[in-house]
């Protein structure tokens, strides 16, 4: 198990309760994350993912329950003390949500500003020392060549590399992504996740990152945390579980190179088979049936 | 015979749904049109005897105010023997010429000044009464009370308060009135504008650690800034037509020169119809290039034929030759720091050129504006001698209100003359548009001769500057309300017929179709499909027509046309503050109504 000085985020009893709503949002969630850890949150569409991580930025606050993040209680901090926490946790969401009149250049600055003090308009408004270092993460991304285009004229998947690159620049030592690949075509999927898995290895950063799909989180994170209705259901590590089946037809798209239009046809129908809930939750099950088989061994 | 019968029965048994609330409002609102129209014709007396009285006031009017005099030329009349006056242009120097450029000049200062200021002045406004970025619901009510009184109050009283108030102060007065008086549309648009923007950027920014000042400008401005910069633009358009009615209370500029003109005798009025030319000149060119400008912001790309893009294009080619992209193999063997280093420098391409031009250009049109109007701000904090409004020894002072020696019934009469105005007006617009607008409509129209010749109607409507036309009838005539509306109907056509026009031919053409396949022909396709489908548009556009008509009544009554305006400027003229401040109240109040009035009209018909 973690010990205290390792741990990045402790979360003990959270409950939430949006306002006005009929059922919780989260129930009795009790987590621990160590540093350097990979973790996956796994769930249906409502189960609480993105809650649950919005928790640990404090852009929600608990019902009940406390969320003990970089050593401080997350729900106690307000005005300049919740900035500098939300400083160090970078977070990728499944829009991007960067800001698309601005260059792209410009939206990775604005990982600094938390840094900085009073508003910032424009590129040349930021110290010549953080645009350097804005364009060295855009390098690391891959698109040091797009920094002074206008961010909505990107694909999703640059886009989602600006949002990493901005996450960059934050200096971030937590990294929550939030369905980061929900919106992005297959090829992108890999493109973004590979990326974030490097950069995690390069600064040994902590990420917490909820996906949709369970074909990637298999082969992705070091850790598995299912979720379902607000309450955990499943946590363990992914080197006790075997791949599914279905996921065989991802393995001949990664290998397959002369029947690119066939496999296309085949991938986007095995993805929405996939996609498709009913699946989902039996691979959700299937994975509780692997936690207690763990269990026994 | 018993089958007939049970048909009958069956037919009669049919339910009839209860008509929906959109059809029963939008009907209820044509015929209370037609209705409060008609009654108000009928009250502002367009009877055979008045309207003889107009014609020979015309005729009078025409013959002092031509032959034409041109800044440049002066008509000399000679009286003959036989009693007939005979005139003669000569050339006079072009002092004259360099003048008017000059009043030209300082009237667009004027209005790019004023408006400057009031897009500034809006954001915080817009900030503080965006659903989304208030602070609090207190700042939000204090933020759009501040946009309502500000639409509400008309600019021309705020120019004659300021010139009351500090003494000869030029400029002054028109830049503020413009000022104030636009934050009521600017903020209203930009605010609308940020309640629309997506939330998403904003809380990536709150959630990289950004403040509320830096969620606000790095994540909601930059998405709200295109529609700023068009609403600026078209309340400057409006703004410089608005300049005629402050030039009647004496901010210099072309409204004053006019004004000037016809209050000199014959001699002045010869150059009335030529500074009416000029101004509509004015106009046109400048809606042509906000509207173009507008038309950029909106993405829609230039196409390269313009003297900005040539300019552009020349600068590109040479700044792309000295900064070549590298090659794909330089790239790899270059060292990655030194890449990232170069980066730095942000490469002149054609779209940067054309953006950096635009800014400094705009920037520098500005800062023009408020040099070349060369207003005294200084005396807004040294020279006021507020003491006249606010001292409580004075009868005259601001409060409490009043309506002085009138009593309730005057000031009703005058609010019904003033909504008369509006509702003759808004009832000879829609009886106009019903046909121009229709017959510009690519769908209905015959042929595209005939559908350009009634888009080019309206289009040519809508340049005229409807207030100029309104002053000119009113002053030609010498009948107030009468001509004030009749100006005010034409004026109308042009944003009528057009927005009548797009909205037929937004209709889906299926049904269209289906009928004209029927054997239909055209105008029975238009009245069973076209007409019935775009109704609630209709409806839409004839309110929003009526809102404005009642502000443009209301400033007519400062030039004549009666009305509650007529009373304001009075009081204004007689430095009556507690009574100009009691019919604010009632103007305001009024435009308050009207406003809730549409936007009750707008939300049934959805
Ligand atoms: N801002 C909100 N207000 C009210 N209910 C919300 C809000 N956000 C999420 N919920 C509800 O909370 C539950 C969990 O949602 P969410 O955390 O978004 O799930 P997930 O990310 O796993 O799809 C859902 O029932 C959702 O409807
Ligand atoms: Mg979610």
């Amino acid at each position: 198990m973690t010990n205290s000085d390792t741990t990045v985020v402790r979360i003990e009893g959270l409950g939430k309760t949006y306002p006005g709503a009929a059922f919780s949002a989260l129930t009795g969630v009790s987590l621990t994350v160590g540093r350097g850890e990979i973790v996956v949150l796994l769930g249906l569409s409502g189960s609480g993912k993105s809650t649950l991580l919005r928790h640990i930025n404090g852009l929600e606050t608990p019902t009940e329950g406390t969320v003990v993040s970089l050593g401080r209680d997350v729900s106690s901090l307000t005005g300049r003390a919740l900035r500098e926490l939300r400083g160090q946790t970078g977070f990728i969401f499944q829009q991007f949500e960067i800001v698309g009149p601005l260059t792209v250049l410009e939206n990775v600055l604005t990982g600094a500003l938390a840094t900085l003090r009073g508003p910032r308009i424009g590129i040349l408004t930021y110290p010549k020392s953080l645009r350097l270092k804005a364009l060295g993460h855009l390098d690391r991304v891959g698109l040091l060549d797009r920094a002074y285009q206008r961010a909505d004229t990107l694909s999703g998947g640059q886009q989602q590399r600006v949002a990493i690159a901005r996450a960059l620049m934050q200096d971030p030592e937590i990294l929550l992504a939030d369905e980061p690949v929900a919106s992005l075509d297959p090829e992108s999927s890999s493109q973004v996740m590979a990326l974030i898995r490097e950069i995690a290895a390069e600064r040994g950063l902590t990420v917490i990152c909820s996906l949709h799909q369970v074909e990637i989180a298999l082969g992705w994170g070091d850790r598995i945390v299912g979720l379902r209705a607000g309450e955990v259901v499943l946590d363990t590590r992914t080197d006790n579980l075997t791949r599914e089946q279905v996921m065989e037809i991802y393995g001949r798209v990664a290998t397959s190179t002369t029947e690119i239009t066939a496999v296309e046809v085949e991938l986007s129908q095995a993805r929405e088979e996939l996609l498709s809930e009913e699946i989902q939750r039996s691979a959700l099950e299937r994975l509780g049936e692997n936690r207690v088989t763990g269990e026994a061994q | 015979m018993t089958a007939l019968t049970a048909l009958t029965a069956r037919i009669a048994a049919i339910e009839h749904p209860r008509p929906r609330a959109s059809t029963v409002t939008s009907y209820a609102v044509i015929i209370a049109v037609i209705g409060l129209g008609v009654w108000s014709f009928i009250g502002l007396d367009y009877s055979l005897k008045s309207l003889e009285a107009t014609g020979r006031n015309l005729s009078r009017f025409l013959g002092m105010a031509t032959p034409l005099q041109w800044p440049g030329w002066e008509v000399l009349g000679t009286r003959q023997a036989d009693g007939t006056t005979t005139y003669e242009t000569v050339w006079v120097g072009p002092e004259p010429i360099w003048a008017m450029v000059g009043t030209v000049l300082i009237t667009l200062a004027i209005v790019i000044a004023g408006t400057a200021l009031a897009a500034v002045l809006s954001i915080p406004v817009a900030y503080g009464a965006a659903r989304n970025t208030t602070p609090n619901s207190v700042v939000m009510v204090i933020c759009r009370a501040i946009g309502v009184i500000a639409r509400a109050t008309p600019d021309v009283v705020i120019a004659v308060f300021v010139a009351l108030v500090w003494f000869n102060t030029g400029t002054l007065g028109g830049i503020v009135a413009i000022g104030l008086h636009s934050v009521g549309m600017i903020s209203k648009m930009m605010a609308d504008a940020i309640e629309q923007v997506d939330e998403g950027p904003r809380l990536a920014i709150r959630s990289v650690g950004g403040s509320k000042a830096q969620e606000f400008w790095s994540g909601v401005v930059p998405q709200a800034l295109p529609a700023w910069i068009a609403v600026t633009l078209h309340r400057a358009d409006i703004n410089l037509r608005g300049t005629v009615l402050l030039g009647v209370v004496g901010v210099v500029g072309l409204g004053l020169e006019l004004d000037l003109a016809l209050h000199t005798g014959p001699a002045g009025m010869r150059k009335a119809i030529p500074i009416v030319l000029i101004i509509i000149a004015i106009c046109v060119a400048f809606e042509i290039v906000s509207s173009q400008l507008r038309a950029k912001l909106l993405g829609v790309r230039p196409t390269g034929k313009g003297l900005g893009d040539t300019v552009a294009r020349a600068v590109t080619r040479r700044s792309a030759a000295a900064a070549a992209p590298l090659s794909a193999q330089q790239q790899t063997v270059v060292d990655r720091h030194t890449a990232i280093e170069s980066a730095l420098h942000r490469p002149w391409t054609k779209n940067r050129v054309v953006t950096s031009l635009g800014i400094w250009l705009g920037v520098a049109i500005v800062v023009w504006a408020f040099l070349y109007a060369d207003a005294r701000w200084l005396a807004l904090v040294t020279e006021g001698s507020l003491h006249l409004i606010i001292d409580p020894t004075r009868d005259r002072m601001l409060w409490p209100p009043s309506f002085g020696s009138r009593t309730w019934n005057d000031v009703l009469a005058a609010i019904v003359t003033t909504l008369q105005i509006a509702f003759a007006a808004t009832l000879i617009g829609t009886v106009i548009s019903a046909v121009v607008g229709p017959l510009s409509a690519r769908n209905v129209a015959p042929n595209s001769a005939v559908r350009n010749f009634f888009r080019g109607t309206a289009l040519v409507i809508r340049a005229i500057p409807d207030l100029v036309v309104a002053i000119i009838f009113i002053i030609a005539t010498g009948f107030g309300p009468q001509a004030g509306a009749l100006a005010l109907g034409i004026g109308g056509v042009g944003l009528l017929a057009k927005l009548i026009g797009d909205s037929l031919e937004e209709v889906p053409n299926g049904p269209e179709k289906a009928l004209s396949a029927v054997g239909g022909s055209r105008s029975q396709v238009f009245f069973a499909s076209t007409l019935p489908m775009s109704v609630p548009a209709l409806v839409a556009h004839l309110m929003y027509l009526l809102e404005q008509n009642v502000r443009s009544a209301t400033l007519l009554g400062i030039v004549g046309a009666g009305g509650i305006g007529f009373l304001l400027i009075n009081s204004l003229s007689g430095r009556h503050f507690d009574e100009v401040l009691a019919y604010l109240i009632v103007i305001i109040a009024l435009v308050l109504v009207i406003e809730s009035a549409s936007m009750l009209v707008r939300r049934a018909l959805k």
